[in-house]
């Protein structure tokens, strides 16, 4: 499925919703067998693998995505600590950082996952890539870091415009304009940091001439620390007209480090949910109650991939999901995020990302060193 | 070598000492600013010693299974052999960190070091 994922993006509805359920309930049955932490919720819940086969994958009990933020985290593991080869790490505005922990089927499989979903998506084989976004090298276990940098292996040349939470712009768009001419040229990060870059083009009065298959990725979401949002399509207008690129190519991406789902947006801005997983929107009040597409409600994602833990999710987003055809030729299921739950904690690691470099400019400020030069903050916070 | 030692899989697997003490006689939190991980500690003194410690950690299992081999490290320990303890102590503790997760063994020193200074100059000293 994962190196088909052009022709499997193109199934009939039944046979991809089949295809996703076999992959899905395989894995339920795995972890109902393997995991007893999980395997208890689900006697808790009168849910087994023959319940599932019979109901469907709605039936499937679902892991809270706050879980994974508990220090006891070593009971959602269905294989043993030594097998885990990759964690991977979000912290939101709370601090407390949730962490996926992955074996190595798993973390092979989510990174060749997403490798074909780039090509499938992007068709990127070459060219040049400006990431405004943390280096994993600087964060090495920080989800956005290491989903933007796998882009890496794709480009010919990446250049990363962020040290130590300390932007450069100026670094950014001398980059794109000494790679002018040379290759085709991608801006990579979270949507604020790409806004950052649109709004120091509009103060200095420049537009960039990107041109024809140049793209802007983003990942992260649209709210900032501050609570304010930035409007997607006023940054589309604003990025095709800053870099001089068409609006298609700027697509947005929706993930969660726990699910091994991302959904990336196409030339019309539907966010495509890989077959691998399946994604269901639950009711608001009563998550165990599935709500017709179309309706908004909690995204659950399950995956079909993941043999670490059960990584059958309950987020905290709230969202519609829709199936079908989309103008792009791809079927399946569709989906678009809302806002946060009310009460959970605002974002994830974007969020965080931009309040660390807020912090880091205003320490910059008071000790006075100069403006762009990474400053070395101070160590842990101790109470 | 391994990605983690076998001490770190036996005290992120089943951890010991979990918990906060109430009304500890010292207590100390660190935040790695890089990974995330938090590590705070609660002690309960006697006769100038650690007798009962608890642990909260968040992170990466390193970081987990490091907290909770310090929490049982500390016990018998004073505030002076806290702040002698370092980074290759905790490695060596823990019985070996992969390269990433060095980070870990400076979380632990900055939490052992914080408790020494809570114990000195706080309610621990008295
Ligand atoms: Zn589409």
């Amino acid at each position: 499925m994962i190196c088909a994922l052009d022709s499997a993006s193109r199934l009939p509805d039944a046979d991809r919703r089949e295809a996703t359920a076999r992959l899905v309930m395989r894995l339920f049955a795995y972890h109902y067998e393997c995991n007893s932490f999980y395997r208890r919720r689900c006697e808790d819940a009168g849910v087994d693998p023959r319940t599932v086969m019979s109901r469907g994958l709605a039936a499937i009990p679902l892991l809270p995505v706050g879980l994974f933020k508990q220090s006891n985290a070593h009971l959602l593991l269905s294989r043993p600590l030594e097998e885990v080869e990759l964690e991977i790490r979000s912290t939101g505005t709370g601090g407390v950082p949730s962490v996926a922990r992955r074996d190595t089927k798993t973390t092979t499989a989510v990174a060749l996952a997403l490798m074909a979903q780039y090509r499938e998506f992007f068709s990127i084989s070459g060219g040049a890539g400006l990431f405004l976004c943390p280096s994993p090298a600087e964060n090495p276990e920080m989800g956005l870091a290491k989903v933007f940098n796998l882009f890496c292996g794709l480009l010919d040349r990446s250049h990363y415009a962020l040290h130590g939470y300390s932007v450069r712009e100026d670094e950014a768009v001398e980059f794109l304009v000494h790679e002018q001419g040379s290759t085709v040229r991608h801006v990579f990060g979270p949507p604020f940091l790409v806004n950052r870059l649109l709004d120091y083009l509009v103060k200095s009065g420049s537009e960039l001439k990107l041109g024809e298959g140049s793209l802007v990725v983003t990942l992260g979401g649209w709210k900032r620390y501050t609570g304010a949002t930035i409007d997607e399509r006023r940054f589309r207008e604003k990025a095709a007209r800053r870099l001089g690129i068409e609006q298609a190519n700027i697509r947005d991406m929706y993930g969660l480090i726990e699910s091994d789902m991302l959904a990336i947006e196409c030339e019309h801005h539907h966010k495509h949910v890989p077959p691998w997983c399946h994604v269901s929107v639950r009711d608001i009040f009563d998550p165990s109650r599935e709500v017709p597409d179309g309706t908004r409600g909690v995204i659950a994602v399950s995956s079909g991939l993941n043999t670490s833990y059960p990584a059958f999710i309950l987020t905290e987003d709230v969202g519609v999901r829709r199936e079908g055809g989309c103008e792009c030729g791809r079927r399946g299921q569709m989906i678009s995020f809302s806002r946060r739950l009310k009460g959970a904690e605002v974002g994830c690691c974007a969020v965080n990302i931009e309040r660390e470099i807020d912090t880091v400019s205003a320490w910059a400020r008071d000790v006075a060193i100069e403006p762009g030069s990474p400053p070395r903050r101070p160590a842990s916070p101790a109470r | 070598m391994a990605r983690f030692s076998d001490e770190i899989v036996e005290h992120f697997t089943h951890p010991k000492n979990v918990g906060e003490l109430p009304e500890p006689d010292a207590d100390a939190s660190v935040v790695d600013p890089v990974c995330g991980g938090q590590v705070h500690l609660t002690v309960r003194m006697g006769d100038g010693r650690i007798c009962e410690a608890r642990f909260v950690a968040y992170g990466c299992a390193a970081a987990l299974g490091t907290a909770s081999i310090v929490a049982e490290w500390v016990v018998g320990m004073g505030p002076e052999d806290l702040a002698s303890l370092d980074e290759a102590a905790v490695t060596q503790r823990v019985g070996g960190l992969a390269p990433g997760q060095s980070h870990c063994a400076r979380l632990a020193m900055e939490v052992l070091h914080a408790l020494a200074d809570d114990l000195r100059t706080g309610k621990g000293s008295e």
